[in-house]
């Protein structure tokens, strides 16, 4: 079914005032001079339906917003959207059906985007991509939008002695060839989807490739170990390491009770013994410390009977030595008479000797006695430090037999099984050290292998979903061949019909979906820019229209929006003429439809034009537009010399 | 002493005390006999000009006699280790322990005895005046003081005493009683910065 696609009026809020076109004829002309103001309406009217449109001077001062009345499917939407670029990504939703204000809707990816709304009133899913058909292609394409269906709708003025639908833009190739197949039904949301599910498992097998192929490089630059050995060596290394730690636990329980009674006994007995010597040392010392007292004690009282030695010696060798002078005045004393028994000197009597004696035998003896005490406490403590000497080197020899003795039997006991402990240990780390190197080989092991898993398994993904892409095209060939048929058919007529100087032969390629002229593919025929392009694309456009509105599943919208084609067939009466004729039996179409009860959607077809073929008038809606009257006349014309054309 | 006849009674006589003097006349004649080895040992020498010069020598001589440890320091030509010294590790740990301690007078050591103790050496005929330089008193020994220095040397009791009579005297000669006072307080410094009559320990 040709989807119903009407612009029912475009409103232009202006600074000065409100301008409003309707357009309810199936076949409207916007005629007027060059410069008046029509390609601006045409693409204000682009704008309005959410495009990226060439805005005039004359709109960017003056007109504040653009109101698109359209007819969409079943749905009847106005659309509002604003000139000011701050503003103009969002537009005004009202749904006309419902007459009720929808939510604004955004130009751009945010939600809810107009070009959902707008796609979806005209029966289209909005989530289909255009993925490139090369093999090389690994993207899953752009993602079709409401405005390029509309590049089908709308031939501007710089276009239509050009390219069609931008076919000479090669990065939009995949796009323009996805709208016309999803147009025409030669493709759905399924293939569509098929074919970039492909092209994404492409990028995905490449992706698992390269990294499958770096891993492998490394893995074999690296010398790595082979994964069978690296997993043996792994079993091995756990076995090592289950049997040492069972070896190192029954070592463990035979080493605790290591320590027996004996050794504990022997130990308490080193204890004992090293205090022994420990107590005997600190004895000797302080006994050799109260030896040296008794030594210098002895001395003194030696030196003291020494001193009385002395002093009696002296006493007792001058005791018989008489004065022979008086020590007082010198003289002498040989003559003098002295009494027996008195001093020579003071002629006293001499003391009597046993006196001197008997003390000095008391005072001797007291210092005999106390000598002898000394001496004798001296001898003790010479004694004890001897015996006790002797006890220290005995407990000293003790300490030498009992540490070795516990020693012998520590290493008899413990050293061994400490070695293999430390043995065991070391064997334990060993292994475990080695499970984790082969167990990071094996996962790198792994991870080629995960990687080369992927790719394989992408590989067969990508195979069924290109069987299903085949299946699904399959199913559609028919429809194809049956679409081709009719379009070649229908385009030779049209171009036959309008008698274009120069073309002897015209078809619609079926790989392209371009037109193929005298036997040359669109991009290559030339020379472009002539009244021979414009023809033979607007013969392009009215087959496009014809074929569609022939078979009903298409989903082709039935309009078309044309910019000036009468001026770019330079003029050629007979040509335009033809043109025309063409573009009206289209919209005649309708009422034939209508007459003989058949269902299908009303061509809207709206050209801008320089001026009319007279013969037509009668069979058109036309406005006609002047520098007095131009298409924004709230804004007066500021004159054809300061006109700057759009697209020129 | 005669002890062989009786006593006869003496118009002088007293009643004997035996024991009052008895030490203190035995310590007198410790006393000579000690100043007699000094005596003998530097008249016997030409660096002393063959006397002993003076009671200030005689002083200082006798109180590095008293205190043989200390001798080294006071006289350059003494070494410790001179055998004559005889000096044992105690006495050169603490110089100052003797068996006959000084006084500290004010000028140096000195001993109050000094002149009963040479009174009682002249007198008994083991020394002698003689002249000494700028008038003052020398003293030197007699034949008989000799003969008794000798037998004192020969016995346990002084042979010590006079080797170290003799080596004191040799590392002495040349030098005066003012010289001997000088190095005295000059090297001893410390044991001569005390209070006057104070021991010398």
């Amino acid at each position: 079914m040709t989807t119903t696609f009407r612009l029912d009026a475009v409103t232009l809020q202006t600074t000065e005032g409100e301008v409003r076109y309707t357009f309810p004829s199936d076949l409207s002309v916007l005629a007027g001079p060059t410069g008046v103001g029509k390609t601006t309406l045409l693409e204000l009217v682009k704008f309005g339906y959410g495009g990226e449109a060439e805005i005039a001077e004359v709109a960017r001062d003056y007109v504040v917003e653009v109101r698109i009345d359209t007819t969409l499917g079943d749905s009847r939407f106005r659309l509002a959207r604003t000139i000011d670029p701050s503003k103009r990504k969002t537009v005004r939703v009202i749904d006309l059906v419902a007459r009720e204000r929808l939510a604004d809707h955004y130009t751009t990816n945010a939600e809810p985007r107009l070009s959902s709304l707008l796609l979806s009133a005209l029966g289209l899913p909005d989530d289909m991509r255009a993925p490139s058909r090369t093999n090389v292609s690994r993207n899953t394409g752009s993602r079709i939008s409401f405005i390029d269906i509309f590049g089908f709708l709308y031939v501007p003025q710089r276009e239509i002695n050009r390219d069609i639908a931008h076919s000479d833009e090669s990065v939009r190739e995949p796009k323009r060839k996805a709208v016309f197949e999803l147009l025409f039904g030669l493709t759905d949301a399924d293939t569509l989807n098929q074919r970039s599910l492909i092209n994404e498992l492409q990028g995905k097998i490449d992706t698992a490739e390269i990294e499958a192929r770096n891993v492998a490089g490394f893995l074999a630059s690296s010398n790595t170990t082979t994964q069978e050995n690296a997993h043996s060596l792994v079993q091995e290394a756990r076995s090592v390491e289950a049997k040492t730690k069972v070896r190192i636990t029954e070592l463990r329980a035979a080493l605790d009770p290591v320590e027996d009674r004996k050794t504990s006994v022997l130990r308490d007995l080193l204890a004992d013994t090293e205090r022994t010597v420990a107590d005997c040392r600190s004895q000797v010392v302080a006994l050799q410390r109260r030896e040296r007292e008794y030594r210098v004690e002895l001395q003194q009282v030696q030196d003291d009977l020494d001193r009385l030695s002395r002093i009696s010696d002296a006493g007792h060798r001058l005791a018989d030595i008489e004065f022979e002078v008086c020590p007082r005045c010198v003289q002498s004393l040989a003559t003098r008479e002295v009494p027996t028994g008195a001093c020579r000197v003071c002629l006293q009597p001499d003391p009597a000797p046993a006196g001197t004696a008997e003390f000095d035998q008391y005072e001797s003896k007291q210092l005999r006695d106390q000598f002898n005490e000394i001496e004798s406490q001296l001898h003790a403590a010479s004694s004890q430090i001897e015996e006790t000497s002797n006890t220290e080197a005995t407990a000293v020899r003790r300490v030498a037999e009992l540490t070795a003795l516990i020693e012998s039997r520590t290493r008899e006991r413990i050293t061994p099984r400490l070695q293999a402990f430390a043995d065991l240990s070391e064997r334990l780390a060993e292994a475990r050290s080695l499970q984790r190197e082969m167990e990071g080989t094996l996962r790198q092991w792994d991870r080629l292998q995960d990687l080369e898993l992927a790719a394989r398994e992408l590989r067969s993904e990508r195979e069924n979903a290109k069987a299903e892409l085949q299946r699904l095209e399959e199913a559609l060939e028919e429809r194809r061949e049956q679409i081709f048929s009719d379009l070649n058919e229908e385009y030779g007529h049209t171009i036959s019909l309008l008698g274009v100087p120069g073309i002897t032969s015209a078809s619609i390629d079926s790989r392209t979906y371009l037109p193929v002229i005298n036997g040359t593919p669109w991009r290559k025929h030339g020379p472009r820019g002539g009244g021979i392009t414009t023809a033979a694309q607007t013969a392009y456009w009215a087959t496009l229209l014809a074929v569609a509105q022939k078979h009903s599943w298409t989903h082709y919208p039935a309009f078309l929006l044309v910019d000036s084609p009468r001026q770019s067939v330079n003029d050629s009466e007979a040509l335009s003429q033809a043109l025309y004729r063409r573009l009206v039996a289209l919209a005649d179409t309708n009422r034939e439809f209508s007459r003989i009860g058949v269902n299908r959607a009303k061509i809207q077809i709206i050209i801008a034009d320089n001026s009319l073929p007279t013969a037509y008038r009668s069979d058109y809606a036309q406005v006609d537009f002047s520098i007095e009257n131009p298409t924004v006349p709230t804004i007066r014309h500021p004159g054809p010399a300061k006109v700057k054309l759009l697209g020129s | 002493m005669n002890n062989e006849a009786a006593p006869e009674p003496n118009k002088y006589a007293r009643t004997p005390q035996p024991d009052k003097y008895a030490l203190l006349r035995e310590d007198l004649a410790y006393h000579q006999a000690r100043v007699l080895l000094l005596i003998t040992a530097v008249s016997a020498l030409r660096g002393h000009q063959g006397k002993l010069d003076g009671l200030t020598k005689l002083a200082k001589l006798d109180f590095l006699l008293r205190y043989p440890a200390l001798a080294h320091l006071v006289l350059d030509d003494l070494d410790p280790n001179d055998r004559r010294l005889n000096l044992t590790r105690r006495d050169l740990a603490e110089p100052t322990s003797v068996e006959a301690p000084m006084i500290r007078y004010k000028f140096g050591p000195w001993d109050d005895r000094y002149y009963p103790m040479i009174g009682a050496l002249v007198g008994r005929g083991l020394v002698r005046y003689a002249r000494g330089r700028r008038g003052s008193v020398a003293l030197v020994s007699t034949p008989a003081g000799k003969r008794l220095t000798a037998e004192m040397s020969s016995s346990n009791e002084w042979r010590i005493m006079a080797s170290r009579s003799r080596a004191i005297a040799d590392a002495s000669a040349g030098l005066t009683g003012s010289n001997l006072k000088d190095l005295i307080y000059q090297r001893l410094a410390g044991l001569m910065d005390r209070p006057h009559r104070q021991v010398i320990r």
